[in-house]
């Protein structure tokens, strides 16, 4: 009787595939079973080899998308939507000779479209720039530009009209205010007086609308004749009737416009001003108001 | 007697045709299979037709047709998989090994699966999912049989030792 040989774990383990395949002779596998028998730990290294065996073969089968079925050699559209999907893994599946003449050409042509369009984005920015400035001259005239320059109701004999004249801030002894306006004690307004405020500046035109601006918002209506000033050789002439109550606070303002001259200048005021009373009637609780704007 | 390769000259979308019907849903579930990703396997899959169209018409056995169109696919597949791998992260991995239940590990059987070279995971994949003989699927991976075993043996033995944490023919 032909003796089974004796098998150890070993060899046990490395007939194990075989045994399970059903490819071992007749000898071999009786020297397996009989090893089996004995050996726990085999035992459980089939039933876990076995169970991995089991788990492999009842792997579940993917099923063919039915447009591929349909279609399996047409791609264009797929990778478009798989490089859209993940662009870095389709970039890496490419050839490198490929990829190195993508991206030379890619830096070539942004190379020459950064030339071509350097120019073309400087223009249109220089246009941009120039359409913003001129809305904002527009915008200047427009807000200037609806109260046209004009002469006031009195104009050319102003020179005959004074009375007397009298210039400073602080000694208002002449002025006569016994049927004036008595807003503050340093600016007495009296009745038919002739205010003349002398402003130096080198911008007579942005003056006139500040001016213009601070005009009314004391309340002088658009339709006040004089409003919008007069270019006359030298600067810019506002020859206006304003209520005696405005006075003060329009020098105030004046002043304010006028500013403090720079040390360069050859004169240390750039605002003077002064009253007389006028001979040509004014009406009750009006004065004159002359602003001169002269040219530096 | 000199073999010669059989020699089909049919046109080739008959052919092409054929193939699809007879190899498509093995290659389909083949590409899935291997790349872990069902968006990729449509494009490895057209991408295998498209290479098998292109192979010169002397090329295509009849006799030894499978093994023929799955060392193509293999190819194809080792090569897609090189370019853009699906790897766990360390954190998932970590994740996976800290679980002790084999059970628990057993339903993460693709994670550690594809842990495995290529190689091994066709095999088995060929072998023990497909059913296809040891011998066929040594021709697929151009190795010879006795090695194709024990490259079997020995990807089992990995998957053993990282699920129920012991290794077949160690004394642990």
């Amino acid at each position: 009787m032909e003796q089974t040989p004796k098998m150890d774990d070993f060899e046990a383990s490395n007939k194990m595939l075989d045994a399970i395949d059903g490819i071992l002779s007749p000898k071999m596998a009786r020297a397996f079973e009989a090893h089996l028998a004995e050996s726990e730990e085999s035992r459980d290294r089939l039933t876990r080899l076995r169970e991995l065996l089991s788990v492999l073969h009842s792997q579940p089968r993917a099923t063919m998308p039915l447009d591929l079925r349909e279609r399996p050699l047409s791609f264009p559209i797929w990778r478009l939507r798989r490089f859209f999907a993940n662009p870095r893994a389709v970039w890496k599946q490419l050839p490198v000779a490929a990829r190195l003449l993508i991206e030379g050409v890619s830096i070539a042509a942004v190379v020459v479209v950064g030339i071509k369009l350097g120019p073309v984005a400087r223009d249109l920015y220089e246009r941009r720039m120039e359409q913003r400035l001129q809305t904002m001259i527009a915008a200047e005239d427009l807000s200037s530009g609806n109260v046209p320059m004009a002469r006031g109701i009195q104009s050319d004999s102003e020179v005959s009209d004074e009375v007397g004249n009298s210039e400073g801030g602080e000694n208002e002894t002449e002025v006569d205010t016994s049927a004036g306006v008595d807003v503050d004690s340093d600016v007495q307004v009296g009745r038919g007086e002739i205010w003349r405020f002398n402003l130096k500046t080198d911008a007579p035109a942005l003056v006139r609308n500040q001016i213009l601006k601070a005009l009314r918002e004391a309340g002088l209506p658009e339709t006040t004749p004089g409003i919008g000033g007069v270019e006359a050789p030298g600067g810019i002439q506002f020859d206006l009737i304003v209520p005696q109550a405005l006075i003060p606070s329009l020098k105030v303002t004046l002043e304010k416009l006028a500013g403090t001259p720079s040390e360069n200048l050859p004169f240390s005021e750039t605002f003077t001003w002064y009253k007389n009373r006028s001979k040509k009637p004014i009406p009750n609780g009006t004065s004159r108001m002359v602003i001169w704007l002269s040219q530096i | 007697m000199s073999k010669r390769p059989l020699r089909q000259k049919a046109p080739g979308d008959v052919w092409m045709k054929r193939i699809i019907s007879t190899y498509g849903d093995l290659l389909y579930d083949l590409c899935q299979s291997m790349l872990w990703s069902p968006a990729d396997a449509p494009d490895a899959y057209r991408s295998i037709l498209r290479t098998l169209g292109r192979r010169p018409k002397a090329e295509r056995f009849l006799k030894y047709e499978r093994s023929w169109i799955l060392q193509i696919a293999f190819n194809e597949l080792r090569g897609m998989k090189k370019r853009s791998p699906r790897l766990l992260t360390p954190a998932e991995q970590v994740m996976l090994d800290s679980n002790p239940d084999p059970k628990a590990r057993l339903r993460f059987f693709d994670s550690y699966f594809h842990r495995l070279p290529i190689e091994s995971q066709l095999l088995l994949l060929l072998r023990d999912k497909y059913g296809l003989p040891v011998s066929e699927v040594a021709s697929v991976l151009q190795i010879p049989e006795p090695s194709a075993r024990l490259q079997r043996l020995q990807a089992l033995r990995l998957m053993e030792s990282w699920i129920y944490g012991g290794a077949l023919g160690t004394n642990s």
